[in-house]
């Protein structure tokens, strides 16, 4: 924590003055003695949880917490989430940061050939989180990944991706989220509760859409600016991402 | 009673959440009080997986959700306090909170 800096005005920079490192220890013992402290034994909501995991519609309890249970939580995230990019998005001059050289062929190559791979992945763990670890934040993190990859690399294959699909690819998932809700509230049930045939569909439907988001804002996020949108898509017309791949 | 990796990891997040919490205030730089403000909510992260874990031989999967959560929205947050962060570094070329207030002073 101590500043390494050599101005003159760094003296003391990053040293916590006596007074606050006394209230600091006074709040980790406050804190390490709530934790500590017999009485609070509690076995949480597992219990509950499992008397109820059927009617969720998936087999993973996570997941079902998630997306079914509190539910509300995760849409307000996916909003939270989405309100960052805007933000980002509005703070930040349109453009780009990068003026990197080129990638060497080594790494574009790889680059090519872990991106489709870690899409691959993240649909597994999409997949996979009806019943065991991994659902929509696993998914969209690699997919996120893999999009700060492209970015790192300044790869060719970002240019083939039609930057209109990013707005609304990032706009797609909390909306798509609050309009699952809104339905459910429109016929009659509470907010955000599926019919329970339909649940586990649902639950699915709804994980797709946010991977997708949520790997789209991270990635958008990790650029830190909206990118160029006109001035590209005027230099290629309608690039299909197969056309992409070939490059 | 606390199993002792539950104790381990317990107090080592309660300790990351108070170290994160003496960045905060200490350190003048925005670059690191948003450094700090992450580790305070890894120290947060850890310790909601420990309590998850917690007493019971069923562990709780709220946390973990929560935990989840959490880590998308301290993802969001630091993206946007470092881009408030570039925002001030390029209008008043600062980067130093104490800085900033010298200049407001000055006017």
């Amino acid at each position: 924590m101590r500043g390494s800096d050599s101005t003159g005005q760094s003296r003391g920079r990053g040293l916590v003055s006596p007074v606050h490192l006394v209230m600091l220890i006074g709040l980790f013992t406050a804190l390490s003695w709530g934790y500590l402290a017999p009485g609070l034994e509690s076995s949480g909501l597992a219990h509950r949880l499992d008397a109820s995991l059927v009617d969720s519609g998936v087999e993973s309890r996570v997941t079902a917490v998630l997306l079914n249970f509190r539910a509300y939580d995760t849409l307000l995230e996916c909003f939270v989430l989405f309100l960052g990019v805007v933000a980002v998005w509005s703070l930040r001059p349109v453009g780009s940061d990068r003026h990197d050289p080129p990638p060497g062929l080594i790494l574009s190559s790889l680059v090519r050939l872990l991106v489709p791979l870690m899409v691959l992945v993240g649909g597994y763990l999409l997949w996979a989180g009806s019943n065991q670890a991994g659902g929509a934040f696993q998914a969209g993190a690699i997919v996120g990944g893999a999009g700060v990859l492209l970015l790192l690399t300044s790869s060719p294959l970002l240019s083939a991706f039609p930057k209109g699909l990013l707005s609304w690819g990032i706009c797609l998932g909390p909306f798509f989220f609050l309009l699952v809700a809104v339905i459910a509230l429109g016929q009659g049930r509470n907010f955000m509760e599926y019919r329970r045939e339909m649940a586990a569909m649902t639950i699915v439907a709804l994980e797709a859409v946010a991977a997708l988001s949520i790997g789209l804002s991270l990635a958008a996020l990790f650029g830190g600016r909206r990118p160029e949108a006109h001035q590209e898509m005027a230099g290629q017309d309608e690039p299909s991402p197969g056309e992409g791949e070939e490059r | 009673m606390i199993s002792t990796p539950a104790l381990v990891y317990g107090l080592t997040g309660l300790l990351l959440f108070v170290v994160g919490l003496a960045g905060l205030i200490s350190c003048a730089q925005l670059l690191r009080k948003i450094l700090a403000a992450n580790i305070m909510a890894s120290g947060v992260f850890l310790f909601l997986v420990t309590i998850a874990h917690g007493r019971g031989i069923v562990i709780d999967p709220v946390p973990h959700a929560m935990v989840l959560t959490g880590i998308v929205v301290s993802v969001s947050s630091t993206a946007v306090a470092l881009a408030l962060a570039c925002r001030v570094q390029e209008t008043a070329n600062i980067h130093d909170l104490r800085k900033i207030r010298a200049r407001g002073d000055e006017r």
